[in-house]
């Protein structure tokens, strides 16, 4: 059963990874909508839900994104998302807690996330990845919200 | 002993184990020159979910219910469908009648007899601010090869080719470079950093300034001469056997984009 929800959780986040680039093909007429529910996923794992499993579900979603989404080497994207995981977390847990701390860390990762963008051309990328964060962070504290509210982990 | 054992720890150790097993296939892939990505690519295209087009072949009058209605309620609703089919054909013989338009733009531009034109679509914008086009091997696309757009002019450049689709560079990418010729032979670099093309030149053979277009050439690995950039309204001066201008980039790409890629023959 344990296997199942792992490789379930594999393939929700291929889902996510896919609905991403889709959402943001859509949206790119408009310049400063950009929605990241996968870094969002990667944020909230980081915070929350950090475990050797998920370490795994990060090397295969970067697999995924290299394998079909971009132009890197295999694993390149893997990296990136396991630094972003560890960094994160080991600043949250150092960090007090706030509000103001978390977007700062969300706005890290998602300058980590967005690392190629920024390399190419820095300046306006940083103010363009602080107005892409702020929709994105208020999705992450609906998400963390209401999945805090500890229902699956509630023992009968 | 248990005092020492951190369970925080040993989840930074997985992370750690999972950092080194990423970095070990990135090196067996850039040892392999990216045949390991290619061949998994090919192996787990189930994976990756292709859009298609949906064909909209409901209709109405084929549903049981209404055909024990009255013969007038069954007639008024034939009607009503017939209406709606004429105002889907003539929204779709706009749309056909648009693209012919395009089309034959383009036709008109290039030789066709030398070229292979092929219509492609955005399948998706990658997370480096490329574009994923649909056709790859399967169509002999090459890197290299060109993006044009309904005018004939250079949009982006075929970067990475797989089996059934291909990443290009786009103008709008900031990493974006291609070189280019004039008339007179001198030679450029042309770059962009997303809001504007810097033209550079590389060689000057000639300090004539009317050079109007600049062109992509087969001595840098395109398929032919195609123009990139207009440079007749700019004004252009050389100073110390250097040209350089900047350009707005007034192209913008988005999922709905006509794109062609040119192939020679």
């Amino acid at each position: 059963m344990k296997f199942l929800r792992k490789i379930l959780l594999i393939f929700l986040t291929f889902l996510l990874i896919f609905t991403e680039a889709r959402v943001n093909t859509l949206l790119s007429d408009i310049d400063y909508i950009e929605m990241l529910p996968f870094l969002i996923y990667i944020f909230y794992v980081s915070l929350y839900s950090f475990s050797s499993g998920s370490s795994l579900v990060l090397v295969l979603s970067g697999f995924y994104f290299d394998l079909f989404l971009t132009d890197n080497f295999l694993g390149y994207t893997s990296i990136k998302f396991l630094l972003i995981c560890t960094i994160i977390h080991y600043l949250y847990t150092r960090l007090s807690s706030g509000i103001v701390t978390e977007f700062t860390l969300f706005y890290l990762s998602a300058l980590i996330y967005k690392f190629e963008v920024i390399s190419s051309s820095l300046g306006i990328n940083f103010i363009y990845i602080i107005i892409i964060c702020l929709p994105n962070y208020f999705l992450f504290k609906i998400l963390a919200s209401t999945l805090r509210r500890d229902v699956f982990s509630t023992k009968i | 002993m248990i005092d020492n054992y951190n369970p925080n720890k040993r989840k930074y150790v997985y992370y750690f184990l999972a950092i080194l097993l990423s970095l070990t296939v990135l090196t067996i892939d850039v040892f392999s020159e990216k045949n390991l990505s290619r061949y998994l690519s090919e192996q787990l295209n189930a994976v990756f979910p292709e859009p298609e087009v949906i064909k909209n072949n409901f209709n109405f009058t084929s549903l049981s219910i209404f055909k024990t209605k009255s013969n007038l309620i069954n007639e008024n609703i034939r009607l009503k469908n017939e209406v709606i089919e004429l105002r889907k054909l003539k929204i779709e013989n706009e749309k056909l009648r648009e693209e012919n338009k395009s089309n034959n733009l383009v036709v008109k531009e290039v030789d066709t007899s030398t070229y292979n034109i092929l219509e492609s679509s955005i399948i998706f914008k990658t997370p480096s601010e490329e574009y994923l086009i649909s056709g790859g091997e399967n169509i002999n696309l090459k890197v290299k090869d060109l993006v044009i757009d309904e005018s004939s002019y250079v949009v982006g450049v075929v970067s990475n080719v797989r089996q059934n689709r291909s990443i290009i560079s786009t103008l709008e990418n900031a990493n974006f470079s291609i070189q280019g010729i004039d008339k007179y032979g001198n030679e450029y670099l042309i770059t962009s950093d997303s809001e504007s093309l810097l033209i550079n030149s590389v060689k000057l053979r000639s300090t004539n300034t009317d050079i109007k277009l600049i062109y992509t050439d087969v001595s840098f690995g395109h398929p032919g001469q195609f123009p990139i950039v207009d440079l007749s309204t700019i004004p252009i001066t050389i100073s110390n056997d250097k040209l350089r201008v900047q350009i707005p980039i007034d192209f913008s790409l988005s999922y709905f984009s006509n794109l062609y890629l040119v192939q020679t023959k």
